[in-house]
């Protein structure tokens, strides 16, 4: 092949310029810490990033969703634990009052503290929580139950409120006031219980009192229950939590994995396109520093 | 007879042989770097002997010509090269700007603004009250929107850079055919007269490469040295001395974007448009009708899929204040909305074509078109080819995939309209509710007493996975599949830019191996001319010694 001035310019400017557009890709590569800058860089791996992003982003909400979940779930169970106390306390009360021992005095005695653990499930019933009535369902803005004691909440099977924790996958983070301290309507009314319990010591009706001690005992088989679910549910999403943590782990792992750099990779390329450049430079140099003019006397 | 004379005019044609060499060789060095040059040779030779004795009696030597070195047959491979490079480096450069507009690894385009937006969703379900979980919903929603209508108004202005180079492009190929219209007359002069026209022919070979970088053609050279010109396959741009311009013309059936005309054939326009193969024009055009109006599509796509998942649900709750039936973002996509029916610039009917929103939930986000064939009219789904037909009487009204269509008045057979419910949403996106309006955000299903229900809001987080697109895509899906498409047409387009390049730098090698200019060549040639410029000299100094000689013997 005949070699003309602009043959040898030509691959020596091309050649440099190949090695300096692969030193640039390097370098790029090596500051932003990313294989993939732009989706030609691989279609196939940035769709697959695209994907990563939204998982980890919903796996990252559904943890947030089901920390909101577990604080309204232990709001419910330690309210309902409390009320649990409330009644063995109400229930010894009532089998002491109901002892042949006891005087009328004394009876009226025991309903003056039914009353104040009446007002003290009453108080617990309208717990609120983030500034709404926990066991009001969806009328969170109003207390669960009126002075009168009267539920006036989402009436059960309504005012269940759910959150995702999963794709399509759902818990409820509360439990109607019904479910739980009952109404007129539905389960055992543990506050008209407490409060037919207080008129029957008041009015020593040992009839009275001996219905409401088994009311009380079924509404503590209601608590039982209810506090068996609201564990359950508990449960379930800290198991569910702990397995987005480890998805959310592994998300994160894929993601690198697909679009980050090997920095030890890149930094030993660096170093050879490093020297691959500089013998391209130093053979230019030799190469086009050369004429026939050099060696005309 | 051979005379001491011939040896003062062999020694003289010596002496102007070697420095018409040593003018080409002071030529040549002075082009080194000239693009396009092709280095000169003289051809010498022995003029006419005379008969004498002993034999035949040479009588010197003369320039009878100047070589141009060149390769026919590379020159043609570099043109068709730089026709694909030209098409493929407006391609590369557009596609970059595209991809970046959908991707970034820095975790800021609009899937990353999609998956926050459903975040917040996520958090008003928990909270479906909470006054900052509400403001976050509508400025997430906001922050997308504005993404969707920043990409939409980035792809239409590189469509109109594209168009605005279309026109530049024609100009620029209209001054070269003019320029290589005039080389072609002065090149058939001098060769008429018997000159190289070598730099002439140098000079029509570059505009004839930087040609074939803007448009495809071809080119043949007739018997008096003129070259005719072909463009786009059949156009005619150069013949002779004489060239034709092409033309733009705005094309209202592609929003006033240019078509690109022919004149040569007199006085009526020829749309060549859909000629042209190769070249810059190529890529300017596969850019501006084709990559970009596809990727527009999707994004519109895209918008329209989310704002009416997101309406229809948001619709059928209920917000704090009671209110019901709010969209959540505009365009609405309410039953009986209007949809955009957009007939061709060619249609004769004078009637009226209507179409309506029947059904948002069974909207394909597709393309349609309806025809008017003999007396029949047919509405096609453009990607699945579904259609619906019928005879058409005055008025016609049917449904067909979510849409409700109402056709009244003449129609001629081949009137053509393009329907789509989807087009401009992606322009057009906004949230539809006042940030100072957050309590009509309906994230309840009861009417009232509603504060603490949050089913809507959970309705509407979930749309995030619903297949919602095609039923095969989740927004997320679609879109990473749109990104992956761009960027692998994206990849596709850079190797073979990159591979064309390297084809295209090999052939200019091979071109310049035989047509480029050596400098090492170049001096031995001129030491060469020297000495026998010198020597040639030296003979006239002999003839004169001689002539003394003979003169002194007489004296």
């Amino acid at each position: 092949m005949r070699v003309s001035d602009k043959v040898l310019y030509n691959t020596v400017t091309s050649n440099l310029q190949q090695n300096l557009e692969k030193m640039l890709e390097l370098q790029e590569s090596g500051s932003s810490g990313k294989r993939i800058n732009r989706p030609s860089d691989d279609p196939i791996g940035a769709m697959k990033v695209i994907d990563y992003m939204t998982a980890i982003s919903k796996a990252d909400q559904y943890q947030r969703n089901i920390d909101n979940g577990i604080s309204s779930l232990d709001a419910t169970e330690s309210a309902i634990a409390t009320t649990q106390d409330i009644l063995v306390r109400a229930k010894e009360l009532s089998i002491s009052a109901l002892n042949g021992t006891s005087s009328a005095s004394d009876r009226g005695i025991v309903a003056k503290e039914v009353q104040q653990l009446y007002e003290q499930v009453l108080q617990i019933a309208n717990t609120q929580s983030n500034g709404g009535y926990i066991f009001a369902g969806y009328n969170i803005g109003t207390p669960a139950y009126n002075s009168s004691g009267t539920y006036t909440g989402t009436a059960y099977p309504g005012g269940s409120i759910a959150v995702e924790i999963d794709s399509g996958s759902t818990v409820e983070i509360n439990m109607t006031g019904d479910r739980v301290f009952g109404s007129s309507a539905y389960g055992v009314d543990i506050l008209g219980t407490l409060n037919n319990l207080k008129t029957a010591l008041e009015d020593n009706n040992l009839q009275g009192i001996n219905t409401a001690t088994s009311n009380l005992e079924s509404a503590m088989e209601q608590l039982n229950n209810t506090r068996a679910e609201v564990g359950a549910r508990i449960n379930r999403v800290e198991t569910a939590k702990s397995y987005l943590s480890k998805l959310k782990f592994d998300l994160t792992g894929y993601k690198s994995e697909t679009e980050d750099v090997d920095i030890v990779k890149i930094i030993t390329d660096l170093a050879m396109q490093q020297n691959i450049l500089d013998v391209s430079r130093a053979s230019a140099a030799k190469v086009l520093g050369q004429s026939l003019l050099d060696f005309l006397r | 007879m051979s005379s001491i004379n011939d040896i003062f005019d062999i020694g003289q044609q010596g002496i102007q042989a070697q420095q018409a060499a040593m003018q080409i060789t002071s030529h040549n060095i002075a082009n080194v770097n000239t693009d396009g040059y092709s280095r000169q040779e003289v051809v010498f030779e022995e003029t006419t002997p005379l008969d004498g004795n002993p034999g035949q009696v040479g009588t010197g030597v003369s320039a009878t010509a100047i070589l141009r070195k060149y390769d026919s047959f590379i020159e043609g491979q570099i043109t068709d090269s730089r026709e694909r490079y030209g098409n493929l480096g407006i391609q590369m450069s557009a596609l970059s700007k595209i991809e970046n507009l959908f991707y970034d690894s820095q975790g800021t385009s609009i899937n990353n603004l999609i998956d926050a937006f459903f975040s917040v969703l996520q958090d008003l379900s928990a909270n479906p009250s909470g006054k900052p979980e509400r403001v976050a919903v509508l400025s997430r929603a906001d922050a997308l929107a504005t993404a969707i209508n920043n990409v939409y108004s980035d792809l239409i202005q590189l469509q109109k850079d594209m168009n605005n180079q279309v026109s530049q492009t024609v100009a620029d190929i209209n001054r070269i055919t003019a320029q290589i219209a005039d080389l072609n007359e002065k090149i058939s002069q001098a060769e008429n007269i018997g000159q190289n026209a070598n730099d002439y022919r140098d000079m029509r070979g570059r505009l004839l490469n930087e040609l074939a970088e803007k448009i495809d053609i071809q080119s043949f050279e007739d018997g008096t040295g003129q070259i005719t010109v072909i463009g786009a396959g059949s156009v005619l741009l150069v013949e002779r001395g004489n060239s034709w311009e092409l033309g733009v013309e705005s094309n209202p059936d592609n929003n006033g974007y240019y078509n690109i005309v022919s004149n040569t054939s007199g006085s009526s326009s020829i749309d060549v448009t859909d000629r042209i193969s190769d070249g810059r024009l190529k890529g300017l055009l596969t850019i501006r009708d084709s990559v970009t109006p596809d990727a527009i599509d999707n994004l519109d796509r895209l918008a329209a899929a989310v704002a009416n998942e997101i309406n229809q649900v948001h619709r059928a709750g209920y917000g704090l204040d009671g209110s019901t039936g709010t969209n959540f973002f505009t365009p609405g996509f309410e039953t009986d909305d209007d949809v955009s029916a957009v007939e061709l610039s060619t249609n004769s009917g004078t009637g009226d074509v209507s179409i309506t929103i029947d059904d948002p939930s069974q909207l394909t986000y597709r393309d349609y078109e309806l025809t008017f064939v003999g007396s029949n009219y047919v509405l096609t789904n453009k990607s699945t080819n579904t259609s619906q037909s019928g005879i058409y009487s005055d008025p016609t009204t049917f449904t067909f995939e979510g849409l409700s269509v109402n056709i009244t008045g003449t129609h001629s057979s081949g009137d053509k309209y393009t329907v789509s419910a989807h087009k401009e949403a992606a322009q057009n996106m906004q949230v539809a509710i006042a940030i100072s309006d957050s309590d009509k955000i309906a994230a309840a299903t009861a009417s009232t007493s509603n504060r603490g229900d949050n089913r809507n809001a959970l309705a509407i987080a979930q749309l995030q996975d619903k297949l919602a697109i095609d039923g095969t895509s989740n927004f997320s899906n679609y879109y990473g599949s749109v990104a992956g498409e761009i960027g692998a047409n994206s990849q596709f387009v850079n190797n073979t830019y990159t591979a064309q390049k390297f084809s295209l730098e090999q052939l200019k090698n091979m071109r310049e191996s035989v047509s480029g200019v050596s400098l090492d060549e170049e001096m031995a040639n001129l030491i060469k001319y020297q000495r026998s410029f010198e020597a040639a000299a030296r003979l006239i100094t002999i003839g004169d010694e001689l002539l003394q000689t003979i003169l002194n013997m007489v004296g």
